[in-house]
Order: C-alpha cells, then structure tokens, then sequence
C-alpha cells in the first residue's frame, strides 16, 4: 500500500479566552492508501482539530502535512478548497445537510462546486443515494429523514467527487447504536470495495473496534497505537 | 461554481427568507419609482418646451422690455425698432403690441389678450400661423379682428362662441371711464398648439394701428419681434440688439430658451432625482442589514459549502448574487410603479393645480433605474457577502 497521508510535527495553537491553547502538541502520522482508521481519546484530546487540518479545513500553527506527498502548506486557500472538493468528503457528527435542500440536491452540492453539468451531477447523486440505500428516498429534505438516512445522506455527499479520503467527525455521535452500527457497516462496505481512505475520529469503543488501526490521542498527542490481530 | 449554479443557490437562499427578501425588495422599489417618476416629469417638462420652442424659427429673436414675459415695466418704442431695423444680417423686425381687454364675444366676457401686428412682417417670423376660416388680418384694417382658435371656441365648448362676421366688444379702463370698441371677427385661426411666449391661439390679433388707437400707445410698442438672415448670425445680432438697445431690455433668441429650460430641467432633475436617489440609499443600507443578519444565521451553511470545496470566490458571489436579484428585481419594479406614479402625479397636478404635466418615459431612464437599483444592491451585499466569504470553515461549522 502506498502512503497516502503524512502529518510531521504537526502543532495547533489557538487563543481561547485570550489564552493560548495548544490543541496539537506534535502529532507525526502515516496513512496508507485504503486504511480504515480511528482516531480515539477524551474531548479536547485534539481529535477534530487533527482532522480539520488532514481534510485541508485549517492549517498547523507548525509542521507540515502531505497528501499524496504534496505539502499542504504550500498550497493557497484556493488550492486547498479544490482539494477538499475533489480528494476529500467529509462527515460530519450533525450531519451538517443543508435543510431546504432535499437528498439529492445536497449530494449534488459537492458536484455543482465543481462545475459539474446539472444532467450529469443529477445521474451521479441518484448513483450514490442508491449506493448507500435511500434510492427511494432522494426527494425528501433532512428534516423528514432519520437520523440514520440523514447520515448515509451525508455520506453520499462525501462521496459526491470520488475522494480518495473519507473523513468522520463523530459520525455516529448522533444516531444510536444499531443504526451507528449500520453506518458504519457501510463504510466499512465502500472502504473494501472502493479503496477509499476512511479516518473515522470518535470516542465510542464499539466503533472503533470496527476499524483496522486505532490511534489513540490524549491533549494533543498520539499516545498509543493498536492494529487489529495484533 | 459555475454562474448559473451560483445564481440558481441565491434564488433559492432568497427563497428560504421571503418575508426579509420582499421588505428589501419594496425598499428599492419605492426608490426607484421615486427616480423614475421624478426623470420622467422633468423629462416631459423639458420635451413640452422643446416641443413649443420648434414651432419657432432658430432664426427668431424676441426683444421685451425689462422681464421675461408681457407688460414689463417701461416699454420700446417705434424709434427702437428703427435702431433695431438698422443692425446688419436683420432680415425683419416688426413690432408688437400685447396688452389685455375685457372682451366680449357671444354674450361671453373675459379678459383677453389682444395683439397689435403688422401681419405680413409677423407672419415671417410667426411661420405656424394657418387661417382656418375667413382671412388674416391686413395691415390697413382698423375694425378687424382674427381670433386664435381657443377664443373662437373655448376648450370645454362643445360649439364656438364667434365665427367670422361675429361681433366682439372690447372695453378698456382709461382715466377717463371705461373705451368701449367694437370689432368685426375677420377670421379663425387652426390651432398651433403653442408658440415663443405667447401662443397665437390664446389672442385676437388686430392690426398695429388699431391697436395703438384702442389702448392709446403713442409710438409705443411691448415688443420687437426679430429675425435673423441665418442661424450663424443669431449670436451676432442678439449681441448688437443688446448693445444698441442697453441694460433694459431682454433679447431672447429660442437657442437661449432652448438652452435656459434646459439648464432648469437639468437641475431640477439632478435636485429631484438626487432627492429620490437618498430612497435607495436607505433601502441600500435596509439590505446591508438584513442580509448581514443573513450571513450569521447560514454561518453553518458556509461553513459546510467551504467543507465540501466552495472557495471564497463561491460564497461572495453567491451572496452578491441574492443582493444583485434584489436590486435588479426591486428596480424594475420600481421602474413599473413609477410609471405609474407618474401618471398618478400628472393626474393629481392637473386635477389640482391645474398644471398640465406629461410625464415622458425613456428607455434611457428605466435602464438607469435599473442599473442603479442593481449598483445600489450589490454595494449594499457587498460587505455582507465578503464577511461570508471570508468566515473560518472551522469555525464556521462550529456555529451553533
């Protein structure tokens, strides 16, 4: 497998009430093409700033990260919204679905950001809503969806450009625990049949012990790793 | 983004908030039907004038004693006119005596304007004059009189009051009592529709010679009407009647009318529209305000557009574009209400005032209207749209 993720010495700080807050403490990673990873620890271990800064959303106060060994430092704000765009989806713990607009129109969000042509993103969506089993469903908004059906939305949309990288902040945070199970069944589906990179951050035991690999992450720095059969 | 996409998610971010987006649409609105409406009088003002002013030679000069219009104080005299007669590239100057009587013609007494003339020298520099019935009036006539069309009949008579042969009475207050004359209607005049000063279908006019005998003018005269052998000359001869004449007259050639109504219709407009232009700014700063609120509350939704790739360059111009739909929306609306604002105005002036306006709506003012609307609009989205644009995803997202 080749390494598709490299953070080195990655450090975020931020002011909080006037106070520096250091939410990243020198985090060095590696991630292969094709990993099913979690990211653990209590809240405020650093677990979504690292994720905000892998998915081009924020940048390191210092160290460098590098998507396919491309330093993302390098990179204006314009390049790294066309990389958010086109190599990462994200997943959000609320969903994070726009309400007026109905399951497909948000997956087609990613796709009109593109400057993809509106027959061929509307092909596309329907595609991805059937992929992730709400083929029936594509004309309802989020607000007359489940919390489940809200997610795989969501997912849908993170898989809108096909990213090579799936990021999940919490992704089950918000629904319970059969249909996280669910949720997560499904990526774990389109992660074996796809190849797609999926870094799931929670702090619920029961997902993580889906994945392969587990990093474990305590104020701002990786304290311990453990990979499945191991 | 590409610009269809972009303007399709404003329409649809509109919306979602109707209420907020028609408030601002109706700002707009009332300014621009206040711009168009106010353009659209002035202009009319000026297109009613410029109307009168053709009827008039480019050639022709009016010389009035002391202020603009009839009866100013101090009169010319027949010795002007030959000092006037005598200027090069003067082609014809005749005299003119204005002055008003009670008059009555078919058991009907009003106060008229009764013009003293030398019809064949007037006829040259009055060219629309046109006889509708019997003849004009002859230079050695003494009890003759030829009526403008509105004296004949009066606008709201459904028949005219005189015909030619008709008798009409004039009386005159003198020291001495009230002068009684009596004239013979030697014809009608067609209707001009206006004229320099003086429209000839408001007046009876006689001949210079009775109507020095009836108002007992001597050798003196209220006007001198002028023309010039050509356009190029007009300047000159306005400057050389001024110099021969001095201070106290008014020469007036129809270029300097022309010029003057304009200047004043200019200003009025700037005036009036600069007035109604103060609307749109409130409604500007009425959509600065409401569409700042707008940005807060979809501060999540940026944040998740900026997750899925939006650049900033996306969110300003989506925003902009809600600003730009409300301006462009709003002013043609504006431009449609003050159409008939307009009318509604002209209606209430005649209806009041008496005042005849006819508002005179041009292409060229409802594209300003809406192009202004539209400027207003995205200046006013401008700030709004750039704080969107420049709001941290992170945080953004956060948003609660």
């Amino acid at each position: 497998m080749t390494e598709i993720i490299r953070g080195e010495g990655l450090v975020k700080e931020y002011a909080q009430g006037g106070r520096p807050v250091r939410a990243l403490d020198g985090v060095d990673l590696t991630v292969e093409g094709g990993e099913f990873l979690a990211i653990m620890g209590p809240s405020g271990s650093g677990k979504s700033t690292l994720l905000h800064i892998i998915g081009a959303l924020d940048r390191p106060t210092e160290g460098r990260l590098l998507i396919r060994g491309v330093d993302l430092s390098e990179l204006s704000d314009v390049d790294l919204a066309e990389l958010r765009n086109r190599e990462i989806g994200f997943v959000f713990q609320f969903f994070n679905l726009i309400p007026r607009m109905d399951a497909l129109r948000n997956v087609e969000l990613p796709l009109a950001i593109a400057g993809v042509p509106r027959e061929e993103r509307r092909r596309r969506a329907m595609e991805l809503l059937k992929l992730v089993g709400l083929g029936d469903r594509v004309t309802h908004r989020p607000g007359e969806l489940s919390g489940g059906e809200q997610q795989r939305v969501a997912i849908a949309r993170a898989l809108a450009n096909d990213p090579s990288i799936i990021l999940c902040d919490e992704p089950t945070g918000n629904l319970d625990s059969k249909t996280g199970e669910e949720v997560i069944g499904l990526m774990k589906e389109l992660n074996q049949e796809s190849g797609k990179t999926f870094i799931i951050v929670t702090h619920d035991p029961t997902v993580a012990q889906m994945t392969e690999r587990i990093l474990y992450l305590h104020d701002g720095r990786i304290v311990g790793e453990k990979r499945r059969g191991l | 983004m590409r610009t269809l996409d972009t303007l399709f998610y404003a329409l649809d971010g509109v919306r979602e908030r109707k209420f907020r987006f028609a408030l601002n649409i109706i700002g707009i609105l009332i300014g621009g039907a206040a711009i168009t409406s106010l353009l659209a009088i002035t202009q009319g003002v000026n297109r009613d004038i410029s109307e009168q002013m053709e009827l008039l030679g480019p050639t022709t000069i009016a010389i009035t004693p002391g202020g603009f219009g009839i009866g100013g104080k101090g009169l010319l005299t027949m010795r002007d006119l030959e000092r006037v007669r005598r200027i090069p590239h003067v082609a014809v100057a005749t005299p003119i005596i204005d002055r008003a009587a009670t008059v009555t013609i078919g058991g009907r007494t009003g106060v008229v304007s009764i013009v003293g003339i030398i019809p064949e020298e007037y006829l040259r520099v009055i060219r629309n004059i046109e006889v509708a019935e019997g003849r004009f009036i002859r230079r050695s006539d003494m009890a003759a009189a030829v009526l403008g069309s509105n004296i004949a009949q009066p606008p709201g008579e459904e028949e005219p009051i005189a015909e030619v042969g008709s008798r009409i009475i004039t009386m005159i207050k003198t020291e001495e009592g009230v002068k009684k004359a009596t004239f013979r209607v030697a014809g009608i005049l067609e209707e001009t529709g206006g004229a320099f000063i003086v429209s000839p279908d408001d007046v009876i006019y006689i001949s210079l010679r009775s109507a020095q005998q009836l108002f007992d003018m001597g050798n003196e005269i209220n006007r001198i009407a002028v023309e010039a052998d050509s356009m190029e000359k007009v300047e000159y001869v306005v400057d050389a009647i001024e110099e021969e004449l001095g201070e106290g007259v008014l020469v007036i050639s129809a270029g300097f009318v022309r010029e003057t109504v304009g200047r004043i219709t200019t200003s009025l407009q700037v005036l009036l529209g600069g007035v109604a232009a103060i609307s749109l700014i409130v409604a500007g700063i009425g959509i600065v305000n409401t569409m700042t609120i707008s940005v807060m509350e979809r501060t999540r939704e940026i944040g998740i557009l900026k997750a899925v790739g939006a650049k900033n360059r996306d969110i300003l111009l989506i925003f902009l574009s809600e600003a730009l739909i409300t301006g462009v929306l709003g002013g043609a609306l504006g431009v449609l209400s003050g159409i008939f604002l307009g009318q509604a105005i002209s209606a209430i002036a005649q209806f009041s005032f008496t005042i005849v306006l006819s508002p005179y709506i041009t292409p060229s003012i409802c594209l300003i209207v809406v192009l202004f609307s539209a400027v207003t609009g995205v200046l006013s989205g401008l700030y709004p749209a750039w704080r969107a644009s420049n709001l941290n995803p992170v945080e953004a997202l956060r948003y609660e």
